[in-house]
């Protein structure tokens, strides 16, 4: 299994070089960074509609999937 | 993770806890390769989707997934996702989000409960889940 870590690094190095320009125009929103083509890859309103994006347009890529702005996580599991 | 095993199956889909949790029978199946895990799943309504520990989710063989982050109890969580069929009380939930996380339970969250009427009665240990 690929390492979290390694996909973390490279989507926070990503969102940081794009973070302005991104959090101007889709604060809150879901979006997929596609760390093969270090793009944005796909921007919908939950995780479940980025993912059916991705499948269309990239679903051989490596991604990580975010919220953009502060609080980045898309959903919750709260009984661990 | 629980074990699957038979238990007494009371009226009008009213289940009694197991080892006093709200536990009820999914099956698991990954539409890639056709694999299955029947497995007892914790009904948790602070969970969006389903969450499933590692050895399930090795044992299904997911090796299409993507990553995200998450929120968990005590802050946030960098981990897997990816999809799966659920078959939950006779019905097939298909392309359910479904979680890694390195143990604990599996976890039946709202992406498949929010499609019944779940009703926890603490009182009398029991679990009645109705079809909308």
């Amino acid at each position: 299994m690929l390492k979290k870590t390694e996909f973390e690094a490279k989507a926070n190095k990503i969102y940081e070089s794009n973070k302005k320009d991104w959090e101007s125009r889709y604060y809150g929103k879901v979006i997929a960074i596609d760390l093969d083509s270090e793009k944005l890859a796909a921007v919908a309103d939950s995780l479940l509609e980025v993912d059916k994006l991705i499948d269309r347009l990239c679903p051989d890529h490596k991604v990580l999937v975010r919220r953009v702005g502060e609080k980045q996580t898309v959903a919750r599991v709260f009984r661990a | 993770m629980r074990v699957f095993s038979g238990r007494e199956r009371l009226p009008d889909n009213t289940f009694s806890y197991i080892d006093n949790d709200p536990l009820v029978a999914i099956k698991l199946i990954n539409p890639s390769t056709g694999r299955e895990k029947e497995a007892l799943a914790y009904v948790d309504t602070g969970s969006d989707s389903i969450a499933i520990p590692k050895d399930v989710w090795d044992e299904l063989n997911i090796t299409s997934f993507r990553v995200t982050s998450i929120s968990v109890v005590g802050g946030a969580i960098t981990t897997w996702y990816t999809k799966l069929d659920v078959e939950f009380l006779g019905k097939l939930h298909k392309n359910i989000i479904v979680f890694y996380q390195e143990m604990g339970d599996v976890l039946l969250g709202r992406a498949v409960i929010d499609n019944y009427a779940v009703t926890f009665d603490g009182l009398n240990s029991t679990l009645t889940i109705s079809k909308k």
